[in-house]
């Protein structure tokens, strides 16, 4: 027996070597964009670097890889001049808030770890709706219609990008520490996640909830009352809370109680606090300042 | 019971020993090795124009192609030019401030990663999701100094590039494939393919979408097969090959016929049958009256002057001689018309008249046409015919057996000559002759 044990071993051994393959490793096929300093993108790619990965660790796709989104719709890339600008805009109204109402390292820690931009909205014609972003495995956010932006209209940018960055980063948070499971049980009765968008936003908020899109699912409702919040001026907000009348304000107010409860328990941010700071960057939104000197150039 | 263990052992030995590490690959080199080659190969191709690329770019395997200039810069930006009517208001577009990049994925992959405005707007999926489309990645299935040969990575069309031509402006390079597209496939030109001892006929092309049916079948009366092109500086592209012949998609005008590399022959075929078929398709030829001769000319000028006469107005002209088919001239029965249109002022107020004889048009033997007539179709015909004797002449001298010789041999739906020894009737097809 110990003889055959030897035996066995000998072939395993035997196969060991058989398996063994002069593999030519070689160097990566791949070339950096930042190592070659004849590149187009150069600077944009360094500024990116310099901003977004090394502070925060997060890399920031803007040059569309089909594989990496779904390739069930029809999409476009993001244009230079948009991803530059959404880029900067990211900064302001959303990493540098963090830095500086909750703290240097959260989003560093806690933010997702890919920043995707593409041109076009995911659309899909059957149901009348369009995706503006979406949140994946909770560390990959991906912003759309950024082609579309018009930087000179701050209701336009709120709806399409700002208000996304904020949903989705909510999502994110959610994805790592659960949000109260009461949320949901609020009501429940008016969730609808294949007919939402036969609603009004007006018809929503009478029926308690933020939005046409937040009263397809708790958990985009729960998304939705945080980043509506944070990016409605607050005359927006009251204006909302009218649509909603008395029944629909009561319940929305009572969710975004819950979500501001949350938010401070499990992540230590004060939600109105974060309101306050971005309605104060986005009320003097300084394109100079933003683009090219103040704080993003130091 | 030890020995038997002891050659099970040793069986199991040998066959590892069998997995020979020596044996020769398929392939010379490892897959990444081989993955990189052929990027690099691809980059050095596209850069290896100095005069840029014409881009022959189908959107997807069902639209029509169109054309693009494209100069590919080593720092990863690309200069991306067109001007057509679907994307760019038949004005110069032109957009530079977009990359490109050579990657690999099942084959290297010439991918425009981010926005071109010239490129992009066949891609961009508003306002229905699926826009026109298009694709902005491709898969390389060869590149060579003359020739890269693409696919689009999600809508599988076709494309090539080839050198721009030198001293070339892009403007110049754009208008002429309009031109090209204009002159052989705008004006409703049919074409005979030949491929081996096949024929078929090419016809509604100024879509940009050839209708292939088989010669013999009646072209309107059959489902037709759709057959994209894309004009060039010297003929067409098709999207992929006709008839299962898939490499045979550049076809090249030799002043005769346009000729495809693998052989196939596009011409306007038999000319006598090209009359018939032409009017089954378009409904018609219509007289270009400045540049016939002989009897037929003197008789329009005799029919207007008498029309001037009888109408007492200077200004009375007549408009057209056509030859036409309608498929219902008695309720249920198609036929042939004669048709003149005329005009003249009568108490200051226009009047416009239609005369319609019906007539009888074949081909005898593909050699000649022949055409005979029958009677008045309307009332206008018939009074004027009585009534004005220029009319009748003039009737008369279409009422022949004419041979047929084409102006342009490619494009004879441009200026076909009918000579009878009397007459010269140079007509041009006519897609409405209402």
């Amino acid at each position: 027996m110990k003889k055959l044990s030897y035996i066995f071993l000998l072939c395993l051994i035997a196969l060991g070597f058989a398996s063994c393959k002069d593999d030519q490793f070689t160097e990566s096929i791949f070339v950096d964009p930042v190592e070659d300093e004849d590149a187009y993108t150069r600077e944009f790619d360094l500024w990116l670097k310099k901003y977004f990965t090394d502070k925060y660790n997060v890399e920031v796709l803007y040059k569309l890889d089909d594989n990496a989104t779904d390739p069930s719709y029809n999409i476009v890339p993001v244009s230079l001049s948009k991803a530059d600008t959404v880029a900067h805009l990211a900064l302001y109204l959303w990493y540098d808030v963090y830095d500086s109402i909750v703290s240097p390292d959260f989003l560093k820690e806690y933010g997702p770890k890919m920043l995707q931009f593409i041109g076009s909205p995911m659309i899909n014609a059957a149901q009348g709706t369009e995706k503006l972003g979406y949140a994946e495995g909770g560390n990959k956010i991906t912003l759309l219609k950024l082609n579309e932006m018009k930087s000179d209209d701050i209701n336009q940018m709120n709806e399409y990008i700002f208000k996304t960055m904020h949903h989705e980063f909510s999502h994110i948070l959610h994805q790592q520490k659960a949000y109260p499971k009461e949320f949901g049980l609020i009501n429940p009765e008016d969730y609808d996640p294949n007919r939402w968008q036969d609603r009004t936003d007006k018809e929503a908020r009478q029926l308690g909830y933020i939005t046409a899109y937040a009263s397809s699912q708790t958990r985009e409702d729960f998304v939705e009352t945080i980043a509506n919040y944070i990016v409605k001026t607050d005359a927006d907000w009251a204006k909302a809370m009218e649509d909603a009348g008395e029944y629909g304000s009561a319940i929305i107010l009572q969710k975004l109680d819950m979500c501001r409860a949350w938010l401070a328990e499990k992540w230590e941010i004060d939600l109105d606090a974060l309101h306050v700071e971005v309605q104060k960057r986005q009320e003097n939104l300084d394109w100079d300042n933003i683009m090219s000197l103040g704080f993003l150039n130091e | 019971m030890k020995t038997k263990y002891l050659f099970i052992g040793l069986a199991l030995a040998s066959l590892m020993c069998a997995c020979s590490r020596d044996e020769d690959s398929l392939f010379d080199k490892p897959a990444a090795i081989r993955a990189q080659e052929a990027i690099e190969h691809a980059n050095e191709v596209l850069l290896g124009s100095p005069t840029g690329w014409e881009m022959l770019y189908f959107a997807n395997t069902e639209s029509r192609g169109y054309n693009l200039v494209l100069d590919f810069h080593p720092n990863g930006s690309v200069k991306i030019s067109a001007k057509n009517d679907l994307t760019t208001k038949n004005k110069l577009m032109t957009d530079s401030n977009s990359i490109w990049v050579v990657t690999y994925d099942y084959g290297p992959i010439l991918s425009f990663n981010t926005f071109n405005n010239v490129l992009h707007a066949w891609s961009d999926p508003e306002p229905d999701g699926d826009g026109l489309l298009g694709d902005y990645e491709f898969l390389i299935l060869r590149a060579e100094p003359e020739q890269v040969i693409l696919k689009g990575k999600k809508h599988s069309g076709y494309t090539i590039l080839r050198p721009m031509p030198a001293d070339m402006e892009e403007e110049e390079y754009f208008d002429a494939c309009n031109a090209m597209f204009s002159k052989y496939f705008g004006g409703g030109n049919i074409m005979t393919l030949q491929q081996d001892t096949n024929l078929f006929y090419l016809h509604d092309g100024s879509t940009g979408l050839f209708n292939i049916t088989k010669v013999g079948e009646k072209a309107a009366t059959v489902d037709p097969v759709l057959y994209p092109i894309c004009p060039t500086l010297d003929g067409f592209m098709m999207s992929y090959g006709f008839n299962g012949m898939k490499d045979e998609r550049l076809f090249k005008y030799d002043s005769i016929c346009f000729r495809g590399e693998q052989g196939s022959i596009i011409s306007a075929g038999n000319l006598y049958a090209l009359f018939m078929t032409y009017i089954d398709v378009n409904k018609g030829w219509t007289a270009n009256l400045d540049s016939c001769e002989g009897e037929f000319a003197d008789a329009t000028t005799a029919f207007k002057e008498a029309l001037v006469t009888l109408t007492k107005d200077n200004n009375a002209k007549l408009n057209s001689v056509a030859i036409t088919y309608h498929d219902s001239i008695n309720y249920y029965e198609g036929g042939y018309l004669l048709r003149l249109k005329y005009e003249y002022k009568d108490k200051k107020k226009k009047t416009s008249l239609t005369a319609d004889y019906l007539i009888d048009v074949k081909s005898n033997n593909n050699e000649n046409i022949e055409i005979t007539y029958l009677r008045p179709h309307n009332a206008t015909a018939e009074t004027w015919y009585n009534q004005l004797p220029e009319m009748a002449t003039l009737v008369n001298t279409v009422m022949s057996t004419f041979t047929l010789e084409a102006v342009d041999p490619i494009n004879p739906v441009e200026a076909l000559k009918m000579i009878d020894g009397k007459s010269t009737i140079v007509v041009r097809g006519a897609t409405n002759l209402k």
